[in-house]
């Protein structure tokens, strides 16, 4: 990188610190250069590569939309198999006009964000406590990794006797279903800091609180990040359970509605409701990635 | 006025004695009022009862609690979340062969109080339902089929005396066990099951298609498959609670006579409330009128038979005494609703 820097004069340094150490062939001159799009590098063909990625995006849903309807056109799919997306779009007007999208979208987005606030926390810290400290590591890690895998969903008969059927019994679901993925992310983000960073920031002298600060946190953060984003989907996700529980509206109470009375084409309404949450939380959580980490190269093969 | 010792003191006695009768505690215990949570599988019911306007003037709080499934219901009896809780007449076999302990009259923590079904045999509660596809004439054509059903409650009861008038077993055919009666009915009216036991409703799009037919109902069986609410026994022996319950039976009662007088209010409830479509709604609101039937001497004989079945069929470890199951105390109150 250094050399690329010094045999191109075009490209301005953003930062040349010094490494002890580490000293360049060409008497001190050595730049560092941030490849990522915000740096300002994007050319024609980067713009070309944008459009394309978002013509991609677009289109693909819609070419699968295009064939489905294709085949119940063509008999090709029963409707008891796959609704045609003109019935599933007469469902989606069926929610609408009754109020029911309406109702469920304000509560299932609070119960999954506060579950998500809370698991994703608990999640944050339990992860940091094992990834920096063997002692917490030897507490929590194990007895995580075994509750990681327990099938929430056969285990709404239990929360019930454990946790009631108020709202609690629903947060207490959501909270237990985001906690593993931000644990985890954390945990290993935690861990994977290369240790030359470790040796570096001793090579300052920086103190144990200055090492985690300065150092380990900045570096586990693209990873806790992405726990963060999983977590935002699982909390979505964990709806489906939690509305099980005695529930009157909601995303996962329509599903759970539909599911009972065989309404396939509201289920895909929930689906695809589903999936544009999902797209929105993603684009959210890609923001907060470039907010919080304006460093990071972002590279992708063309 | 002249401010004496005396004049005082009442002054204070006076203000305590308004505060205590002001007091939260004392208003509370004033305005009390038993409060019953009654569990339901879904909101169908729920609804058709707020609708009739049966709950008006009610001496008790109502709370509905909405858990899908006998499993769930269970759960929200045995920790007390709520009172009462609707399943099939059959789960409580199965809960009492699997206690630890023997139940008796005496401490059942659970019992049927009260149970109901649609009297028209036109709404057959529970069939055995067979693809046209799957070439299955008689009882004897089974063999061989494979045949979806889910564990648990009077479907699954169908499912095996449906097997035994047929003189199979296990393994002659291909079960086909899934999680719930939807499941399996998506899976025969998806054509990847011959034969189904279960619920009428979800299978009723293939039978009025033509792609399938009713071979045994419920009926033909001797299940009485009747939908129950059961109370805890706390409930069952707490005076208020019992009283509480007994009225709330009687105005549930009540209620069907409202629903008979208005099916097209009914179906509007199940369209949109239940998200079904016109069809199925149609269907349900028919369906779901029903009666109270009593907790008798010929029930529990025909609930014993059941349990017999199961024993034989290896679901219960052990024979057991259904008639535990079932309290008395509320005939009264469902008979006297019925005969309205």
């Amino acid at each position: 990188m250094t050399d690329i820097a010094a045999n191109a004069p075009g490209l301005q340094a953003r930062s040349a610190p010094a490494v002890s150490g580490d000293r360049p062939r060409d008497g001190g001159r050595f730049a560092l250069v941030d490849l990522s799009p915000i740096a300002g590098s994007a050319s024609r063909f980067g713009h070309l590569a944008q459009w394309r990625g978002r013509a991609l995006r677009v289109g693909v849903p819609l070419l699968i939309l295009l064939a489905w309807q294709l085949s119940s056109w063509l008999g090709l799919v029963a409707p008891e198999v796959l609704p045609p997306p003109t019935a599933i779009y007469a469902a989606f007007v069926e929610l609408i006009v009754h109020g029911d999208l309406q109702e469920a979208l304000p509560v299932s987005l609070t119960r999954s964000l506060v579950g998500l606030a809370i698991g994703g926390t608990a999640g944050l810290l339990l992860g940091l406590f094992a990834g920096l400290w063997r002692t917490g590591e030897e507490i929590f890690d194990a007895p995580l990794q075994m509750l990681r895998t327990i099938p929430f969903i056969a285990l709404v008969p239990l929360f019930i006797v454990w946790f009631g059927i108020d709202e609690f019994a629903k947060i207490v679901v959501i909270t237990a279903a985001t906690i593993f993925p931000m644990y985890l992310n954390t945990y290993a983000g935690v861990r994977g800091v290369d240790p030359k960073l470790i040796e570096a920031a001793r090579t300052f002298d920086l103190s144990r609180s200055q090492t985690i600060l300065h150092v380990i946190l900045p570096v586990a953060l693209p990873s806790v990040l992405v726990g963060l984003r999983y977590a935002a989907g699982v909390s979505l996700l964990a709806l489906v359970v939690a509305e099980q529980i005695n529930a009157h509206s909601g995303l996962g109470y329509i599903l759970n509605v539909a599911n009972m009375n065989q309404r396939s084409d509201i289920i895909i309404v929930g689906i695809l409701v589903y999936a544009a949450l999902g797209i929105t939380t993603d684009l959210v959580m890609r923001a907060l990635e470039r907010l919080a980490l304006p460093w990071r190269p972002n590279i992708a093969l063309d | 006025m002249i401010i004496t010792r005396r004049s005082i003191l009442s002054a204070i006695g006076a203000a305590g004695a308004v505060g205590a009768i002001a007091s939260p505690a004392v208003l509370r215990a004033q305005t009390a009022r038993t409060k019953l949570v009654v569990g339901t599988q879904d909101i169908g019911l729920q609804e058709t009862v707020k609708a009739s306007g049966v709950l008006e003037g009610a001496p008790f709080d109502l709370q509905w609690a909405t858990l899908p499934g006998p499993a769930a219901q269970l759960s929200g009896l045995y920790s007390k979340a709520i009172d009462v809780g609707l399943m099939g007449d059959t789960s409580l076999i199965i809960e009492q062969a699997r206690a630890s302990g023997d139940w008796t009259e005496e401490n059942a923590p659970l019992q049927i109080v009260a149970g109901w079904r649609n009297p028209d045999p036109a709404f057959p509660p529970i069939i055995t339902a067979v693809r046209n596809s799957a070439k299955i004439e008689t009882l004897a054509d089974l063999r061989g089929k494979r045949w979806a059903f889910n564990f648990g409650g009077f479907n699954y009861l169908q499912y095996i005396a449906s097997r035994i008038r047929a003189g199979l077993k296990v393994e002659d055919i291909q079960p086909v066990q899934l999680v719930d009666t939807n499941a399996a009915a998506a899976a025969f009216n998806s054509g990847r099951a011959d034969v189904f036991s279960g619920g009428l409703g979800p299978v009723k799009s293939s039978i009025d298609k033509g792609d399938a037919r009713i071979l045994l109902r419920s009926d033909d069986l001797d299940i009485p498959s009747l939908t129950v609410f059961t109370a805890r026994g706390e409930v069952i022996r707490d005076e208020a609670k019992s009283a509480a319950l007994g009225d709330f039976l009687g105005r549930v009662g009540r209620h069907w006579h409202w629903y008979k007088n208005n099916i097209p209010a009914v179906e509007a409830i199940f369209r949109e409330r239940l998200k079904q479509t016109p069809e199925r709604a149609q269907y349900s609101a028919g369906n779901g009128f029903s009666r109270f039937y009593p907790l008798d001497d010929a029930l529990v004989k025909r609930e014993q038979k059941l349990a017999e079945i199961l024993f034989e069929a290896g679901d219960i470890q052990r024979r057991i005494d259904v008639s535990v199951e079932f309290s008395r105390k509320f005939n009264a109150a469902t008979s006297a609703a019925s005969n309205v």
